[in-house]
């Protein structure tokens, strides 16, 4: 069962929930508003770190093409080819071949650059490469015929200062050093004399893996690389399985994985940032891919280049901002419910006071306390109770006098003032109980007056009440306080001696009250001579109830008659 | 640690567990048995995953199918020569023909298992044939005039730089063996480093080798090559007809190295029953047709036109002598050395 709210209670709710709402929706609203700026700016700033990546990418290729083109237009590397001078051609590429080899010094990431002559099917005539952490140069003995090789037969075919980028694939030539089973791309640009007669090319091998590290050390630890090719082919993944899935018999495709960036392998097509979900070691992250176009003369090959960071660190300052707001809002919120509680309690303590009050007077009949003082609505209310109040208890006093007066009228003999025969019998019936339980005893004596209608006859009725009175005064003075002395109607008196120990004094008090009869009255300056006769019944032995002990007393009483009157007689007593 | 933790822990796990033993149905495949389409129809009648690991040469082929320790692979697509090998490894499984309903389709000769030499051994089955094809030599009609007579043609010096070869040391000797009128299968040490001079001379006048049929469309087209050693057989000639290169197709005299690829079961498979099924499925009619249809290879289903050349003497692909030797040879001469080893 739901309990009721009481009105404090639910005003403070309504308050409360009011003030909650206001808090909520305006907290809301800010936060709202905030976040898509910070989001936008997050994003903004993956998009700019991902310019400023493919800027370097671009940038340290475009700049390994030149080293490339710049020492395949060297004379020194057009005599290390010359056939016609085997000698000079050998102290060329001696010199050269230094050259190479401070050129893998300086830049880490140049696993093997060679000089390959188109002669002899291809043959390699400097090679110097990273092997083991050095830099070595191969003997002679150990060079091998390239011709076979793309980077030979495709480059062979362009002209003086065109540079050829391969794609990017996992090493597996044999005996290439360092460079054995890691991501690749190859420069190559062919070396052309004077006749514009192609020589041979120049091939230069970076390992991806390095240039990466190079880059990714300019950027924050939290940023993940994607890597893709033209076809869309993964080369760098945060989950290795990923990468160069092609070279393992598979395909792992970025517009597979993300469809959002699709778009990005058609040409012309701008950065763009996706949602990326979650990825290896369940990281949910948010990316910026762009083209990275490298400029060769065989068709420019691209590459799509993505940097990511956690989905939390976009939303990050997002998600400050709402701590915030949600702290300011609580903040609001408890200030709301003290205020609320607050304004609860003002509204009901006077309203609590006045109930308690109101419980009071129905309990005790008694006006309390009430804010009479008060000039609101609650004034007003306190004194229209207290008005009501006043007005019932008026009425209860009327009510209680009314009843006293009815009770006391039927009760008693309005002349005498002495208890009526109702009043008597019920006295009597109470002292019958009374003494069976306490055993002992009582004694009723009826009073008859004798001659009364001959008084009221010669005298007038006024008369007659004033005997009445006076009797009754008498029978009243003739008893102790704790008799009952009843006028039964007529001239008619009963009196009830209740608790005796004995009946024996009987006689003794019968002839007390017969003697005091004896005298005369004054009434109205007149002197009356009134007599009575008594009947004398007494519990248990006349009888056991109101009704015999009455019957036995009035015939006691007629036998008093009977006997010449004025005299006492007890109802055993025969003749 | 209060034991109710233990018991979280282990219920964590065992909830993961089906997740973690039901990995995808793992095929190791050559190109053409198991395209996207297919395997997606696969995929959803049986809504269990399937990953296709393609591979290039015999040598891809082993090296992938030994990864983690030979577990890793279900299901394996190879040529009879291979399966001998793998068999002999004890690296097949033996497999219940009455659960392969649809080999009642296939032709008899490829019905009757005991015959074919390779897939079947003390009574017991190991490998169900798919697909085989011949490997003749491709030429561009618009600078060869006549078809190429014999193997020696791609060796020819008017060709050079103008010859593609495959790149997989077991068939190259085979075909050197084959120009020199020598047992290709089974060669003499001796023999071995003359042929591996002859691949020398061979990748010398070559412009260049290629693995997967695509690349050696794409390499024939875009380089203007005019002969080529067809690794594939017809699956290249439809290839490069598709794409509408003029080009020819002979069996030289010396006759033509052939495959016979077939599904196995690998004896360490997880996933018997529904590796089962996908060679059952690759017998179904629309399955097996896209082999002819699509990539010119020959069907073994009932109906289907004998993709092999009349009377061609055909090498069927066996165990070599020395496949190690071959191996490291051929990667010698691939490199472009000059001293070949054990020279």
């Amino acid at each position: 069962m739901i309990m009721p709210l009481s009105i404090a209670t639910r005003l403070s709710l309504l308050l409360l929930a009011f003030a909650l709402l206001l808090a909520a929706s305006i907290g809301y609203y800010a936060w709202s508003q905030s976040r898509d700026a910070l989001l936008h700016a997050a994003r903004e700033e993956l998009l700019g770190a991902n310019r400023v990546l493919a800027l370097n990418l671009s940038e340290s290729l475009n700049q390994s093409a030149r080293h490339v083109q710049l020492l395949a237009a060297l004379p020194n590397t057009r005599m290390a080819l010359a056939s016609h001078a085997p000698q000079l051609a050998a102290a060329a590429r001696n010199r050269q071949a230094q050259a190479f080899a401070q050129l893998l010094h300086f830049h880490p990431q140049y696993s093997q650059l060679r000089l390959i002559s188109l002669e002899q099917f291809g043959l390699e005539r400097i090679r110097v490469e990273r092997a083991d952490g050095h830099i070595r140069r191969l003997r002679s003995g150990q060079l091998e015929e390239k011709g076979h090789f793309p980077y030979v037969y495709l480059t062979r075919q362009l002209r003086a200062g065109q540079v050829r980028f391969s794609p990017i694939n996992i090493n597996d030539e044999q005996g290439s050093s360092d460079l054995e089973q890691r991501p690749n791309l190859r420069i190559a640009t062919p070396v052309v004399d004077s006749y514009q007669q192609t020589l041979g090319v120049l091939v230069l091998n970076i390992d991806l893996e390095r240039l990466f590290n190079q880059l990714r050390n300019n950027l924050p630890s939290h940023y993940r690389l994607f890597l893709a090719n033209t076809e869309g082919d993964f080369l760098l993944h945060p989950d290795p399985q990923q990468a160069f899935a092609f070279e393992r018999g598979q395909r792992s495709l970025l517009q597979a994985q993300f469809p959002a960036l699709a778009g990005l392998l058609d040409e012309d097509s701008a950065p763009r940032v996706a949602d990326l979900g979650r990825q290896a070691s369940a990281e949910h992250l948010v990316g910026a891919f762009s083209r990275v176009s490298l400029d060769s003369d065989q068709g420019t090959r691209v590459l799509i280049l993505g940097l990511a960071v956690e989905h939390s660190h976009v939303v990050a300052g997002a998600n400050r901002l709402a701590g915030q707001m949600l702290q300011l809002g609580l903040l609001l919120s408890l200030l709301a419910a003290l205020l609320a509680l607050w304004l609860g309690r003002a509204f009901s303590a006077p309203l609590r006071a006045m109930v308690k009050e109101i419980q009071h007077f129905s309990e005790h009949r008694q006006i309390g306390t009430l804010p009479l003082q008060r000039e609101d609505e609650l004034g007003l209310l306190a004194r229209s109770i207290y008005q009501q109040q006043s007005q019932i208890l008026e009425q209860i006093q009327q009510l209680h006098d009314s009843h006293q007066a009815a009770e006391h009228l039927a009760h008693h003999d309005p002349l005498t003032g002495l208890g009526n025969r109702l009043l008597f019998i019920d006295r009597l019936q109470h002292a019958i109980s009374n003494a069976r339980r306490s055993g002992k005893r009582l004694a009723l004596v009826f009073v008859d007056l004798d001659y009364f209608k001959e008084i009221n006859d010669s005298h007038g009725h006024a008369m007659g009440d004033a005997v009445l009175r006076q009797v009754a005064n008498l029978l009243r003075g003739a008893t102790r306080a704790g008799d009952t002395v009843a006028r039964l109607g007529g001239d008619e008196f009963v009196i009830l001696y209740d608790g005796l120990d004995t009946h024996s004094d009987l006689p003794q008090i019968a002839g007390k009250l017969l003697a005091r009869f004896q005298n005369r009255l004054l009434i109205d300056g007149q002197e009356i001579h009134i007599q009575a006769s008594m009947g004398i019944s007494r519990f248990p032995e006349d009888g056991q109830d109101s009704v015999s002990l009455l019957q036995h007393a009035d015939r006691a009483m007629y036998q008093a008659k009977r006997d010449g009157r004025n005299r006492i007689r007890f109802s055993n007593e025969h003749g | 640690m209060p034991r109710c933790l233990h018991l979280l822990g282990l219920a964590a796990l065992l909830l993961s567990l089906p997740a973690l033993a039901t990995p995808p149905l793992r095929l190791l495949s050559w190109p053409g048995y198991a395209d996207e389409d297919l395997v997606a129809a696969f995929e959803q009648r049986y809504q269990h995953p399937v990953e296709v690991t393609l591979v290039h040469s015999d040598e891809q082929l082993r090296r992938q199918f030994n990864r983690q320790q030979g577990r890793y692979f279900d299901l394996i697509a190879a040529n009879t020569a291979e399966l001998q090998a793998l068999h002999a490894q004890q690296r097949l499984l033996a497999l219940p023909l009455q659960q392969l309903p649809n080999r009642l389709r296939q032709q008899r000769r490829f019905r009757d298992l005991q015959t074919l030499p390779g897939i079947s051994a003390d009574g017991q089955v190991y490998a169900i044939p798919y697909a085989y094809a011949e490997m003749g030599l491709i030429y561009d009609r618009q600078q060869l005039s006549q078809a190429p007579q014999s193997i020696a043609s791609l060796w020819d010096p008017a060709l050079h730089g103008r010859v593609l070869i495959y790149d997989g040391g077991s068939h190259n000797f085979a075909l050197a063996a084959l120009r020199q009128g020598l047992p290709p299968f089974d060669l003499p040490a001796q023999a071995l480093s003359e042929l591996a001079r002859d691949l020398q001379a061979l990748r010398r006048n070559s412009l260049t080798f290629y693995r997967g049929p695509e690349e050696s469309a794409e390499l024939f087209i875009s380089q203007g090559a005019a002969l080529m050693f067809a690794n594939y057989g017809q699956q290249q000639v439809k290839l490069l007809r598709d794409a509408g290169a003029d080009i020819g197709y002979s069996i030289p005299r010396e006759g033509a190295l052939a495959w016979l690829d077939c599904w196995a079961i690998n004896q360490a498979s997880q996933q018997v029953e529904l590796a089962l099924r996908w060679i059952d499925y690759s017998l179904e009619p629309p399955v097996s047709q896209t082999l002819s249809e699509r990539h010119g290879l020959g069907s073994t289903l009932e109906g289907a036109a004998d993709a092999l050349p009349a009377q061609a003497r055909l090498h069927w692909l066996q165990p070599v002598e020395n496949e190690q030797r071959r191996s490291q040879l051929w990667q010698a001469i691939h490199s472009g050395k000059r001293q070949l080893p054990g020279e």
